[in-house]
């Protein structure tokens, strides 16, 4: 939890939504949303501050430990090198007043579109068109 | 046929070997038999083609003009066997990771894209702001290509500029337009339909070019229509169009525009919202709005998905799009005159 996490190289994109982010991993074509407290965490990791340091702002309530586990899982996130970033004033500010368990949603549309709509020939870690492998 | 010098292309330095395709450009594009000129939201293209019917695709689908005296896009659809062929791209790793390849094409300025089982190759300079598609043989393209031809060379093209195509549809009433998205099945095309038939606009019903330069307008980029036949028939279009709506590769009838004898239809519009509509079998058409997150949801994995070497970008632009325009969930009816009024009235300001 000391160590920075950096996003998993440049497959990964986000885009932030009044609040929700929704970020999307290139390599595997994997949408994922996260609700706002998820949202404030990712820019805060992604900004270089490390677990240890955002867990000592959270409320003790906030399960921090299983939303990082779920950025591993879902192979958003990689241990860094680099020294962590300090949280800054406004961080910490926004830290304390989460309330909200922080969510990640997975989204596998894009395997329900492939196979609603055989025109989009989509494989989803490849893209298109590539034929997907027949069953 | 003559058989082509392999060019050979793998991952680990691939802008190097990208860059020997374009030799002899000049003399190849000059020496290709068929022009058409087109102008996609504000751009003029001209394409020359070693593949005469190709060529004609391209003037039954794109919106073809008046050939510029300095077009700001040239594209080269070129054959293997052609006299000035200096040699033909082979990818010589087992596998073609589409991914992989745009990773590596990233801070270069190419991009490119390769579909194995044709052989058929796109690849664009964006500091020549040429194009190249290569065909193995004389309609030696994918089956889908005949609805969007040159879409990812057109793509890119319009990407250097901030814009590009998005997977929508469009309709549009008087000097604006909604944007129509939704994964296939949701009734894009259908409501397209629906709206020609009874005095809407469209620009497009499965993509249409974004600018955002001065605020978003969409823009035709292609002339193509399609419909199931089930959805074919309950419009009505099966007298209409009698014998030019040839079923496509997916078993839907493809068909353009003037085919469907409207009138006149504009080249661009300036759209006011984003629509995501869904078959609901509704008595009436009714609009609710959504948030910028679902609209975003709704419009970004199936362009991002289907246009390669430029997914980061096709993201950040419908990220865009979802934020700054209004966005509503359409529970369609069952009616297209009904269908089509609701979208008049809602276009209109009018609606409840």
């Amino acid at each position: 939890m000391d160590k920075r996490l950096d996003l998993a190289g440049p497959d990964i994109v986000f885009e932030e939504f009044d609040g929700d982010l929704v970020v999307l991993n290139l390599s595997t074509g994997r949408y994922f949303g996260f609700n706002p407290s998820a949202a404030v965490l990712w820019s805060a990791l992604a900004a270089g501050v490390c677990p240890a340091d955002l867990q000592a702002h959270l409320a003790p309530a906030i399960d921090l430990a299983t939303f990082i586990g779920a950025l591993h899982e879902n192979a958003l996130v990689v241990e860094g090198d680099e020294a962590p970033t300090p949280v800054t004033d406004d961080l910490r500010a926004q830290l304390a007043k989460l309330t909200e368990q922080p969510q990640l949603e997975i989204y596998d549309d894009l395997s329900d579109l492939i196979v609603a709509d055989p025109i989009h020939d989509s494989d989803a870690a490849q893209g298109w068109p590539v034929r997907p492998a027949q069953g | 046929m003559r058989r082509a010098v392999p060019i050979p292309l793998s991952s680990t330095a691939l802008a190097d070997q990208v860059q020997p395709l374009f030799a002899g450009f000049e003399a190849r594009f000059t020496a290709a038999p068929a022009e058409t000129a087109f102008h996609v939201a504000g751009t003029d293209f001209l394409c020359r083609s070693a593949d005469a019917s190709y060529s004609e695709i391209l003037v039954r689908v794109l919106p073809v003009a008046v050939p510029s005296a300095a077009p700001q896009v040239r594209v080269l659809v070129d054959l293997c066997d052609t006299p000035l062929s200096l040699g033909w791209p082979r990818w010589s790793e087992p596998y073609f990771r589409e991914r992989e390849v745009e990773a590596a094409l990233f801070a270069t300025p190419f991009r490119l894209h390769f579909h194995d089982q044709t052989d058929f190759w796109q690849v664009f300079d964006r500091g020549l702001n040429c194009g190249l598609q290569l065909m193995r043989k004389a309609a030696g393209y994918p089956d889908w290509d005949t609805g969007s031809p040159l879409r990812n060379l057109i793509h890119w093209a319009l990407a250097e500029q901030g814009g590009g195509l998005v997977h929508a549809g469009s309709l549009g009433l008087g000097e604006r337009a909604v944007l129509l998205a939704g994964t296939g099945g949701s009734g894009k095309s259908g409501t397209v339909l629906a709206g020609l038939l009874h005095g809407l606009t469209s620009l497009g019903d499965d993509y249409v070019a974004i600018t955002t330069k001065s605020g978003i307008r969409a823009h035709r980029a292609f002339n193509s229509l399609k419909q199931d036949p089930g959805g074919f028939a309950r419009l009505g279009l099966t007298g209409r169009v009698r014998g030019k709506a040839a079923l496509n590769w997916q078993g839907k009838h493809q068909f353009t525009f003037d085919h469907l004898g409207v009138p006149s239809q504009p080249d661009s519009l300036p759209v006011t919202a984003l629509c995501l509509p869904h078959v609901a079998t509704a008595a009436r058409t009714t609009f609710a709005p959504v948030s910028a997150r679902e609209a975003f949801l709704a419009l970004a994995p199936s362009g991002v998905a289907q246009i390669p070497s430029a997914r980061a970008e096709t993201f950040r632009l419908c990220a865009a799009l979802s934020r700054d325009l209004p966005a509503y969930r359409v529970a369609l009816g069952t009616d297209p005159a009904e269908i089509a009024a609701a979208f008049a009235a809602f276009l209109d300001g009018t609606a409840p």
